[in-house]
């Protein structure tokens, strides 16, 4: 599985530099280790500019609609995609802070998914599915647990509609944004269901499941949850262990959901049934629990019982969840301001106050309201700023990620091209060798053997290519 | 019997008092965070919602 982000972006002070520009002078300026800015690409990623690099932890970082794009390596557990996340947002920062002192204009960097007047940018999730679940399964189950998890992943919203028209909070960023039940776009229209599959790996025995649903997170815990709880979702999907749960309109749900902080709004099932979205999490949450006790191998435990924890807590007292949800600890912080400036919060959500809070939340490039709480012991730390660190230079051992990273850490000047399933590099002759990363847990550290140095790197080039 | 009922409630109150003020100091001591959170905000809220625009996006 990995996770991409867009960021959003903004130099206040200089209104003239399109966001593009910026945008690539953010990924141009990234201080790590990493491929130059000229890579070529091969289908099916296209060449938008020249702004597409490798880091050494096996991540890309490039320039997509205007915005700097991270893609995390391809790991295996929910804890690696939520610190390889954090060490997406570190990356894109440090790049921002270099760009700036260039450029000499301030660079705000954004973990969130809306402008509130009228654009959104996406958080996405993949994950590797096997070419033998049928696509049908996979529409049946999937909208019920994207529509009702907004409980659990909402980044929270100050802000009702495309370009916040109505007054209000909502749980998510997104749901506002999403029209239609199923389609392959990503920018317009956006659908529940994204059927765009490209699998960077042999389509004959896999599928990519690319998720477009869910917001940015800043909790850690809500990353990691986000990953861990879809994992075992579709886990629980292959084995044919899942309850029957299908929504009658998964496009109105979604708002519904997102509108409703009580979380006691009705959803109708195609069945006829009105059910809430945490009784359609719970039933998920149980079926993935019962399924876990047949197989456990197929699951991450401490996920699990994580999910089925903060769904009962979600059911008694959402406040109590403020450590560890986005939603809930912005909505706790948003409702004190609001009470220290003598607003009444009802009333308040309209108003530019609350608006500033919501985006200062998101903002990575300078201390903010999140680090407050995070520095006060508010919010639950999962993954330790050491494995973060570690995380931002280093390739998950246990993909075919770790032969990337590595290479780009020990001779990133010889990375002549690079998509997610091949790779051209040059030995110390000028002899480029072409590398097969089509199978995403191929290349792990383990079947490819100690690459001590760059001398190393000509013999492991003719022994792979 | 009935002392035992009694006990029970009696203990049962007290877990639930003991819930209470965990909750209430899980609620409240925003105020220091407040002062913090204060101080980084940009003085001029409205402008800076109102600057905060961005470009397309998937």
């Amino acid at each position: 599985m990995g996770i991409e982000t867009e960021y959003g972006i903004l130099a206040p002070d200089a209104p003239e530099l399109h966001p593009t520009v910026l945008s690539a002078a953010v990924v141009a300026a990234y201080p790590g280790i990493a491929t130059g800015t000229t890579l070529e690409w091969d289908d099916p990623i296209p060449i938008e500019d020249a702004h597409n690099r490798m880091l050494a932890n096996g991540a890309r970082l490039y320039v997509d609609h205007a915005h700097p794009e991270y893609s995390g390596p391809e790991v295996t557990s929910a804890r690696a995609a939520a610190a390889y996340d954090l060490a997406g947002d570190a990356a894109v920062v440090a790049a921002a802070r270099v760009a700036s002192a260039e450029l000499g204009v301030e660079i705000g960097i954004y973990k969130n998914n809306t402008d509130s007047q009228g654009a959104s940018y996406g958080c996405h999730e993949n994950h590797l599915l096997p070419r033998s679940l049928p696509w049908e399964s996979i529409r049946w189950a999937l909208p019920a647990f994207l529509v009702s998890r907004a409980v659990i992943t909402g980044a929270g919203r100050v802000g009702i509609g495309q370009h916040g028209e109505r007054s209000g909070y909502q749980l998510t960023q997104r749901a506002d944004f999403f029209e239609t039940a199923e389609g392959i776009q990503t920018t317009q229209r956006r659908p529940i269901l994204n059927t765009r599959d490209e699998p960077h790996a042999a389509p004959s025995r896999y599928r990519r499941l690319h998720v477009i649903t869910g917001d940015a997170n800043r909790c850690p815990f809500t990353t990691w949850l986000k990953a861990g709880a879809l994992a075992g979702f579709l886990a629980c999907l292959e084995a044919s262990a899942l309850p029957g749960l299908e929504l009658a309109d998964p496009v109105a749900a979604f708002s519904t959901v997102s509108h409703d902080t009580s979380l006691t709004a009705l959803l109708e099932l195609a069945d006829g049934r009105r059910l809430t979205a945490l009784d359609l999490q719970e039933a998920f949450s149980e079926a993935v629990a019962a399924d876990a006790v047949r197989r456990p191998e197929a699951y991450e435990a401490d996920v699990n019982a994580a999910w089925a924890q903060v769904l009962s807590d979600l059911r008694n007292d959402p406040a109590v969840c403020a450590d560890r949800l986005d939603w809930v600890a912005k909505r706790e912080l948003l409702m004190a301001y609001a009470v220290r400036l003598g607003l009444n919060p009802d009333d308040a959500w309209g108003g530019p106050r609350l608006a500033q809070l919501d985006l200062a939340w998101a903002r990575l490039d300078r201390p903010g309201p999140f680090d407050v709480l995070e520095k006060a012991g508010r919010v639950r730390t999962l993954v330790t700023p050491s494995e973060v660190a570690t995380a931002g230079v280093e390739p998950p051992s246990d993909t075919r990620a770790w032969l990337r990273g590595t290479l780009v850490r020990l001779v990133p000047e010889r990375v002549m091209a690079a998509s997610w399933d091949w790779m051209a590099v040059s030995d110390t002759d000028g002899r480029v060798h072409r590398l097969d990363l089509s199978e995403p847990t191929g290349l792990t550290a383990e079947r490819v053997g100690a690459v001590p140095d760059a001398a190393a790197v000509d013999a492991l080039l003719r022994r792979l290519a | 019997m009935a002392d035992r009922v009694q006990r029970e409630r009696a203990q049962q109150r007290a877990e639930e008092v003991v819930e209470a003020i965990a909750r209430s100091s899980h609620a409240v001591d925003y105020d220091a965070i407040l002062d913090e959170i204060d101080s980084v905000l940009e003085s001029d809220a409205e402008e800076y919602v109102r600057s905060f625009v961005q470009k397309g996006g998937q």
